[in-house]
């Protein structure tokens, strides 16, 4: 055990490694801390590059840009009143008042500590809980991996927008997608239209990039040239730059709002299809119910900054328990670094700690690694961030598109992905304009050929040993809650309609 | 506006799932007679799925074909046919003129779509000039020759 920590804090404290996480961190901190993007859109645009990393090296760098990307997002949000992305909307509240009253850098450090606070204990929770998790789910068979699936999907389309029904809709879509290609049983062709390109199906990276980065930019593109946005804040904001103190003391005053942000960040962070911004909200909106001074959170108060970022931050190592524990993805940027495993010839799943301890453990010690360095650097670059924070968007946007096209062809070489990813870049516009989620799509896709072996596999069990297959407590639990949870998002749109 | 666009929403869904299982499975899912499990099912329980979701869909916002207020699914889809041109446009540019020049154009295009008047001749350098970047990268660092 003690051989296994040491080789993993070897691992995790190479020059090379520590250069990636560096470098992950910093270009999520840049990318989120400009308006309008965000750590899913620097995370799809870059997976690609990873392929010519070492598989540690590209998952480390991988979650720098996702630990990066979640607390970057908080500097717009403080400065300009305008988050980097969704998860940060909550920071605006209380982050915007105080840099208004000269406190933008003590806001500032306050979301930098808060968000390494949240994401170091979430860390220590996914060390300690996933090889319980994992020892759990070795008792899963088909039937069970069936049933936590279907959970899954319905606890994503629940939670995806308005409408679960169109959530619901977007994920069967993303799950007849994942049929395109050969058929895993049998090796025939399905939905392949005489095109040899689509024997290997669809590539994650393309949908991903497509669906989730470009249509963003697409979006955001179409907004300001028809005026429906406005560009000229960020370059005529006048900043606050006096230097504000914040001492270790007094930032550990908030412990409490930071110990519950981060577990309520954590507990979300496991549940799959629950986001980030879900985490912040709620955690905002509890701590102010239980604060002696409620009535002046949205005015600048310190506490309301801590309680967003310490659980939007929280998440990001939380959802990874899910995601090596059974191969589902907690949230759409585990879902990516699902996608980078893979393409690095690791499965997620329980036997992953079996098969990868080595790489699993020095992940861990990496993620670890990596919260000092994201300190380190968040403070740093402080003074630096705010000149990204106030580059236009119409500057920063179009060359995402080119990045996009460069990213999807290194590792392939073909135009067809490229192809594929515009394809899909525009159906993701349209499905954003239409309210539908492309989330939904993307983790029904990434689940969709989990689900069709476990159903498939739990059939030919049935053939062979009736229906004593199906007398699980595991998946009888599961398929309840799945029951429950489409009943009640069914009356609730029925009220609603 | 949200009851009308949500109920075109789901006819859309429900027509998909009965043309996916009438006509597009039957014709292109290749069914040997060896499979333990045929490869049909799993599309056909999608194409199900698809039905019952575009009908649910259907019934609860029913009302909201009577709603004279625009669906907003024109625009969307008009805007979508235009980004489908812009990308297609932009895919043969890159097989025909190649990465740089073709990139160039379009970042310099939308740069300029999207509201950029000032510095106009920096901006054109910079169009050129970073994907004049990426490619060196790509051809030196990666070892991969762009088109």
């Amino acid at each position: 055990m003690i051989e296994t920590i040491l080789s993993a804090l070897s691992d995790a404290t190479d020059p090379i490694n520590l250069g990636f996480i560096a470098l992950g961190i910093t270009l999520g901190i840049i990318i989120g801390a400009l308006p309008g993007l965000g750590s899913v859109t620097a995370m799809s645009v870059l997976i690609p590059v990873t392929y010519y990393m070492s598989p540690l090296a590209a998952i480390a760098f991988l979650v720098g840009i996702n630990k990066g990307g979640t607390s970057g997002g908080a500097i717009p949000a403080i400065l300009l009143n305008s988050p980097g992305s969704p998860e940060s909307a909550a920071t605006t509240w209380d982050g915007y008042p105080m840099a208004k009253n000269g406190k933008a850098f003590r806001a500032m450090k306050m979301a930098l500590f808060s968000s390494v606070t949240g994401d170091t204990i979430s860390d220590v929770l996914l060390i300690i809980l996933v090889v319980p998790f994992a020892a759990f789910a070795l008792q899963f068979g088909p039937v069970e991996y069936t049933a936590v699936t279907l959970f899954a999907f319905s606890l994503i389309a629940g939670i995806a927008g308005n409408s679960p029904l169109k959530g619901a809709m977007a994920i069967t879509f993303g799950v007849l997608l994942s049929t395109v290609g050969l058929d895993p049983d049998a090796s025939s062709s399905r939905f392949t239209f005489g095109i040899i390109d689509l024997y290997d199906g669809f590539s994650l990276p393309a949908l991903a990039i497509g669906g989730l980065a470009l249509s963003s930019v697409m979006k955001q593109l179409s907004d300001l040239a028809t005026k429906k946005e406005d560009d000229t804040f960020a370059a005529n904001q006048k900043l606050e730059a006096s230097e504000n103190r914040l001492s270790f003391k007094e930032f550990f005053s908030h412990w409490k709002v930071l110990l519950r942000g981060s577990l309520i960040g954590s507990v979300i962070g496991m549940l799959p299809g629950l986001g980030v911004t879900l985490a912040s909200f709620l955690s905002y909106s509890m701590t102010k119910r239980v604060s002696k001074e409620s009535q002046k959170f949205g005015t600048g108060i310190s506490d309301g900054i801590a309680a967003t970022e310490s659980a939007n931050s929280a998440v990001v190592g939380s959802n990874l328990i899910p995601t090596i524990a059974l191969g589902i993805p907690g949230n759409i940027s585990a879902a990516l670094l699902v996608g980078a495993l893979v393409m690095h010839g690791v499965s997620p799943g329980p036997y992953m700690l079996k098969m990868h301890g080595d790489l699993i453990y020095a992940l861990f010690a990496s993620m670890i690694v990596a919260n000092v360095i994201h300190l380190i650097i968040g403070r740093a670059g402080l003074s630096l961030w705010i000149y990204f924070a106030k580059i236009p968007r119409k500057l920063i946007l179009p060359p995402i598109i080119m990045l996009s096209i460069l990213g999807i062809y290194l590792p392939s070489q073909s135009m067809w992905q490229v192809g594929v990813m515009l394809f899909f870049a525009v159906i993701g516009l349209l499905m954003t304009r239409l309210d539908i989620s492309v989330v939904c799509l993307i983790l029904g896709f990434l689940l969709g050929g989990m689900l069709e072996n476990s159903l498939r596999q739990s059939l030919v069990l049935f053939a062979a040993h009736g229906q004593s297959v199906f007398y699980s407590p595991i998946a009888g639990v599961f398929v309840a809650l799945t029951l429950f949870i489409v009943i009640r998002a069914f009356n609730l749109s029925r009220q609603k309609g | 506006m949200a009851m009308r666009r949500d109920f075109y929403i789901g006819a859309f869904s429900l027509f998909s799932g009965l043309v996916l299982y009438f006509w597009l499975i039957p014709q292109w899912v290749e069914t040997p007679g060896f499979a333990q499990t045929s490869p049909l099912m799993f599309p056909n329980i999608s194409a199900i799925a698809l039905v019952i979701i575009g009908a649910c869909l259907v019934f609860n916002n029913f009302q909201g074909i009577r709603d004279r207020k625009s669906s907003g699914i024109k625009e969307a889809l008009l805007e979508a046919v235009i980004w489908l041109v812009i990308v297609s446009l932009t895919l043969l540019g890159i097989l025909h003129i190649g990465f740089v020049a073709a990139n160039a154009f379009v970042c310099f295009v939308c740069m300029l779509s999207a509201g950029q008047r000032k510095h106009l001749v920096w901006v054109a350098i910079f169009c050129v000039a970073f994907p004049i970047i990426l490619n060196l990268v790509a051809a030196h660092v990666f070892d991969v020759a762009l088109p």
